[in-house]
């Protein structure tokens, strides 16, 4: 089931089947998440009664990436770069200008009914802010029972108290803490909460957006080791959003690096962090301060000028250009496509991985 | 704007005024809150000092009362709830807190400035940065609106902030994270400080931003030759500015050294569980290493060493002593300047 190509739309395939394929299991190292060309555009509009659209945000721009069964894709950049409406596009919670999202198959983007929701049941988020993403007035159990109103076949009526005292076991809380409140919980407790809420319907795909970076240090590392234990356990495959490039890197399978609504550079974690080939990426690598004071004095830092251009009005050609030190004429004019650089083409060389520069070349940074 | 001369070592003191010693010196501060749930003890007894051109940076998690102490330095903690009640904050040997409310005015962004964590909230959305800027020239140095307007520009030149005099009059809102964060450090330099607190300045920025941010404080610290007392929880932030550490958790110094040191052979299980928690490259596909449990509420705070319900090195004697900040020497005796642990073992810790 998890062939596809791009004339195998899903339009004249019956709700049922679109149902039944949403539900067949894909095999661990086969994909089961395919972007494609995906772009939203959100529209900026001029008057009250009668709006005039006069241009638009391009957040995300053509974005594609694979994600197989069972591992843990990272993606990176900076804020306003677009990570985090991909994240809302794949979960349909935003509805995509173009492009497709392909899970097991079927084009998210054009389904609706009773595989849409099928297709929710399988890709879970976890949010950033542990404070401002539980409801303040729902008890624990009802947080985490919710899903279950909406999809009551997980668990029925009278099982699922005990199914939430499980997923509470699951992410290390005390079962009996089922009827306290939000605010009786430290900021990695509520984490865990969130967790919990992800888990609660068995889900394949768990999107997880900036899930540690508002947690103290010492917590950081419990909901990390958490995760990837339940990875292993429940077999999930992981979207990672982050901006620490290092916590990215001890639990992401491959990462994938974006620059104002782009992919710039896709690979292995060793391929991007060891062998980066895009400006972009060996900037973002040896600005991260490294926690060894004896890094300070021989490390080589590629410090940006100016900031990340509007994205309602991004430059023409590569995006990077106005911020890169290699910029030349070509790069103005031509889009750089996210290919295996052709230098690199045919070489067994860790370099060899997909980067969208016109002159993509290795360097070494001291990264993390 | 006069700039002081770079080359020497110590700067005299520019009001003429001579003082020996370290430029800021805290000792024995302690701050509680009194809410209604009763009294949470944000500052045991913390003890540090800065000299002019140092780098201190305080790291901590939330809730370890760094930002507390800095409050209370600059005299802004709100009282009621906040309260100092022990200790001395020297600045050039006087002791602020004894100051009445005008003295104290006079130190608080003349001698000491400090620069917040979150620029879009510390900043006033309805009046334009030229005119904030501005403010200080006016209140602290009765320049009149015109040439207070023109000290901003320079201010802003000097931030490097494009085009200043074309954005004096733009709003808060109209500049990116990156260029209100500058705005936020003109602010501060404004009136030649000789000390600057810190609060988390690049904690709200991205990293490449981040590292153009930190460029820049270090760049004019070392003109100015000011001390900076940087307060952070982002360790690779302290690796590559701090010259000294001081590790603070529930209220108290636990750990302080020169940034070398720290890193290379912690003292206290606490720092220790801190940097063994930082993913390494080596670790890989393996768990990491994490502090259990939860830092301490300060309503409740544990007896005896209040980290041992963490501490995988915790024995009878640290539920009941508290264990003061000792001098940490090499294992033969020798003296390790400047380096300090409140564990009752230290030695097992750093040498074991």
């Amino acid at each position: 089931m998890a062939e596809l190509s791009k004339n195998d739309k899903a339009e004249d395939v019956s709700e049922a089947e679109a149902v039944a394929a949403i539900e067949a299991p894909v095999e661990r190292g086969e994909p089961i998440l395919q972007v494609r060309n995906l772009q939203k555009h959100f529209p900026l509009t001029q008057g009250i009664l009668f709006k005039k659209q006069v241009g638009a945000v391009k957040a995300v721009d053509g974005v594609s990436f694979d994600l197989f069964q069972g591992e843990t894709l990272g993606i990176v950049g900076e804020s306003g770069c677009g990570k985090s409406t991909v994240a809302k596009l794949l979960m349909s919670l935003e509805k995509a200008t173009a492009g497709e999202v392909f899970y097991k198959g079927q084009d998210i983007t054009k389904l609706s009914g009773r595989a849409l929701k099928a297709v929710r049941r399988n890709i879970q988020m976890v949010f950033q802010d542990p404070y401002t993403s539980l409801n303040p007035r729902m008890t624990v159990g009802d947080i985490i029972g919710e899903p279950f109103d909406i999809h009551p076949e997980v668990a029925p009526k009278g099982d699922r108290r005990r199914k939430v005292q499980e997923l509470l076991d699951v992410v290390g809380l005390n079962p009996e803490y089922i009827n306290r409140y939000p605010h009786q919980f430290s900021g990695g407790q509520r984490q865990r909460i969130g967790i919990a809420r992800g888990l609660a319907l068995n889900p394949e795909i768990i999107i997880c957006d900036e899930p540690v970076s508002a947690l103290d240090v010492s917590v950081q590392a419990q909901v990390i080791n958490l995760m990837e234990k339940l990875q292993d356990e429940f077999n999930l495959s992981y979207i990672f959003i982050a901006h620490d490039l290092s916590i990215v890197r001890h639990i992401s399978d491959r990462v994938g690096v974006m620059y104002l609504g782009k992919m710039a550079e896709i690979g292995t974690d060793e391929q991007i962090y060891d062998h980066p080939t895009h400006p972009y990426t060996q900037a973002l690598l040896s600005a991260v301060p490294v926690p060894d004071p004896e890094a300070r004095a021989h490390r080589e830092r590629i410090i940006l000028t100016g900031d990340v251009p509007s994205p309602a009005n991004p430059p023409s050609g590569c995006r990077f250009r106005t911020r890169c030190w290699k910029a030349q004429d070509k790069c103005a004019t031509e889009v750089p496509v996210l290919a295996i650089p052709e230098r690199f083409q045919g070489q067994d060389t860790p370099a060899a991985h997909e980067s969208a520069c016109h002159f993509a070349e290795e360097r070494t940074v001291l990264s993390v | 704007m006069t700039t002081i001369d770079k080359t020497a070592a110590v700067p005299a003191p520019r009001d003429g005024e001579t003082h020996e010693g370290p430029l800021l010196d805290v000792r024995d501060l302690h701050v509680e809150f009194r809410t209604r749930e009763g009294v949470a003890k944000a500052v045991n007894g913390v003890s540090y000092s800065v000299n002019a051109g140092e780098t201190l940076a305080v790291l901590g998690e939330s809730g370890s009362g760094k930002s507390v102490t800095a409050q209370a330095i600059m005299g802004i903690l709100d009282t009621p709830p906040g309260f100092v009640t022990k200790g001395e904050i020297l600045f050039r040997g006087q002791d602020m807190l004894k100051m009445s409310e005008d003295e104290h005015r006079k130190v608080r962004g003349n001698k000491i400035a400090m620069i917040f964590q979150d620029a879009l909230s510390s900043l006033n959305p309805v009046l334009s940065v030229g005119y904030q800027l501005g403010e200080m020239f006016r209140v602290h140095q009765g320049l009149s609106k015109k040439e207070a307007k023109a000290k901003a520009i320079d201010l802003m030149d000097r931030v490097k902030i494009p085009a200043a005099a074309a954005r004096v009059n733009d709003y808060p809102h109209q500049f990116s994270g990156g260029m209100r964060q500058r705005i936020m450090i003109a602010m501060a330099l404004s009136l030649e400080p000789d000390l600057i607190i810190a609060d988390e300045p690049t904690t709200a920025l991205d990293v490449t931003v981040q590292a153009q941010v930190m460029d820049l404080l270090a760049e004019l610290q070392a003109e100015y030759n000011m001390g900076l007392i940087l307060i952070t929880h982002d360790l690779g932030v302290v690796a590559d500015v701090a010259d000294k550490i001081a590790v603070m958790y529930a209220g108290r110094i636990v750990e302080q050294a020169p940034v070398h040191e720290l890193y290379k052979r912690p003292a206290h299980p606490y720092t220790k569980g801190l940097l063994d928690s930082i993913p390494r490259l080596d670790q890989k596909g393996q768990e990491l290493y994490a502090i259990k449990g939860l830092p301490p509420n300060l309503l409740k705070i544990p007896s005896g060493c209040a980290f041992n319900p963490r501490c995988p090195r915790a024995e009878d004697i640290c539920r009941t002593d508290v264990p003061p900040l000792a001098p940490v020497t090499e294992q033969d005796g020798a003296d390790l300047p400047g380096r300090g642990s409140a564990c009752h073992f230290w030695k097992e810790t750093i040498h074991g």
